[in-house]
């Protein structure tokens, strides 16, 4: 006869309470999950999918936190504390692209002596570089548009003839530093081309374009861009 | 001194400092100024021809500037850019008055920059960028037409000058 092992029912009967210690203790450590559908209005789908996706203890164990998004839809199933983070995140970000507007200036150096307070900032600006006799403001075109939009503005200007400014809103980028727009764009005199660049500056910011030698006969033109945010 | 903090340096470097590493390239018994530049440029064949090519580009620039502005050639805005960036650094090692002189540096420099970061052969165009007052995004820019750029910064954050010229060989 052997002494110390435990057989048969009490064998069972052991094993089955220490599953269900185990069991029970399991339980006191997995969360209680909730799922939420949130409707993202503006970001796109797989960016809000993304934006979320730290929030979301996807390797969990025991109740793994999970999100889809859809058409807009994006569902997550995470702790109530979790969800009210995306919520918030969502809340902060999920927001609609500001409109861009554009003040364009067409300058020629050589121009007036006294300052056209129209042109002060640049005039100061191109003051501290170089030392044009005078600068004169020939034109002015502003513009709004939003991220993707493409706008073409034509115009005279005295001496210079028919002429367009062509631009395209490649990205507008909100941040908490302002928010800074990259832009394509074109100014033709004519037949001619003078300025074709791409520039990414803060909001706010003005670009101050000029060239050597000047594609304007002998007449140098100078090309300012001003590019401001403003929210919907 | 490894390429990497060669190219720092030169990006800082003044353009008598930059003219003198190359002059001295054969003779490193160049003054202590530049005597790094020199040694570093005397054994790397890549950086030397990265400095030559901003010296080239300078020129360039300096060059178109001078026949569109004659009371104040290129040099002078240079030099009085330096200037004054060294003035403020010796006012203050720290804070937002050293930031607004590298800025100031740095605009004036951003043609080496592109030089540098050239890419694709003399038919593609330069792509400059230059380093803020602040933190804030620094300002880009890209040519659409075959033509380079330098990038000015300036005492007023909000303000930055592009501009174009035709490059040497160009």
């Amino acid at each position: 006869m052997k002494h110390g092992t435990i057989r048969g029912p009490v064998s069972g009967l052991v094993t089955c309470l220490i599953l269900a210690l185990a069991a029970a203790s399991c339980a006191e450590n997995v969360p209680e999950l909730e799922t939420r559908t949130f409707e993202v209005l503006h970001l796109e789908d797989w960016v809000a999918e993304t934006l979320v996706e730290p929030y979301v203890y996807a390797g969990r164990p025991g109740a793994p936190g999970m999100a889809s998004v859809v058409e807009g839809k994006l569902t997550v199933r995470e702790t109530r504390e979790n969800l009210q983070r995306i919520e918030e995140t969502l809340r902060q970000y999920d927001r609609p692209k500001p409109v861009v507007r554009l003040s364009f200036q067409i300058i020629e150096a050589n121009g007036d002596q006294e300052t056209d307070p129209r042109i002060a900032d640049v005039e100061s600006a191109l003051r501290q570089l170089f030392r044009f006799e005078g600068y004169r403001l020939v034109g002015e075109v502003m513009v709004h548009g939003t991220e993707g939009n493409q706008v073409y503005q034509e115009f005279d200007v005295p001496d210079l003839g028919p002429s367009a400014i062509e631009a395209l809103i490649r990205d507008v980028r909100a941040d908490s530093a302002g928010g800074s727009v990259q832009l394509e764009m074109r100014f033709h005199a004519g037949s001619r081309t003078v300025f074709g660049t791409t520039v990414r500056v803060r909001a706010g910011q003005t670009a101050v374009l000029g060239r050597t030698p000047s594609s304007v006969g002998s007449r140098n033109i100078i090309l300012s861009v001003k590019s401001e945010l403003q929210e919907l | 001194m490894i390429c990497s903090r060669f190219r720092s340096l030169l990006l800082e470097a003044s353009p008598e400092e930059i003219a003198g590493a190359l002059r001295g390239w054969e003779d490193v018994r160049e003054e202590a100024a530049i005597a790094a530049f020199a040694v570093h440029i005397a054994e790397c064949v890549e950086c030397r021809d990265a400095a030559e090519r901003i010296m080239v580009a300078r020129d360039a620039l300096a060059e178109a500037l001078d026949s569109a502005t004659p009371r104040q050639p290129l040099d002078t805005a240079v030099r009085a850019a330096l200037r004054e960036s060294e003035r403020r650094r010796s006012r203050s090692r720290m804070g937002a008055w050293v930031l607004a002189a590298a800025a100031v540096a740095a605009g004036v420099l951003a043609v080496r920059a592109a030089d540098i970061d050239r890419v694709g052969g003399p038919e593609s165009p330069m792509v400059a960028s230059v380093r803020p007052a602040s933190a804030a995004l620094a300002p880009t820019v890209e040519t659409l037409l075959d033509e380079s750029v330098a990038v000015f910064a300036i005492d007023d954050p909000d303000v930055v000058v592009f501009w174009f010229y035709q490059g040497r060989g160009e």
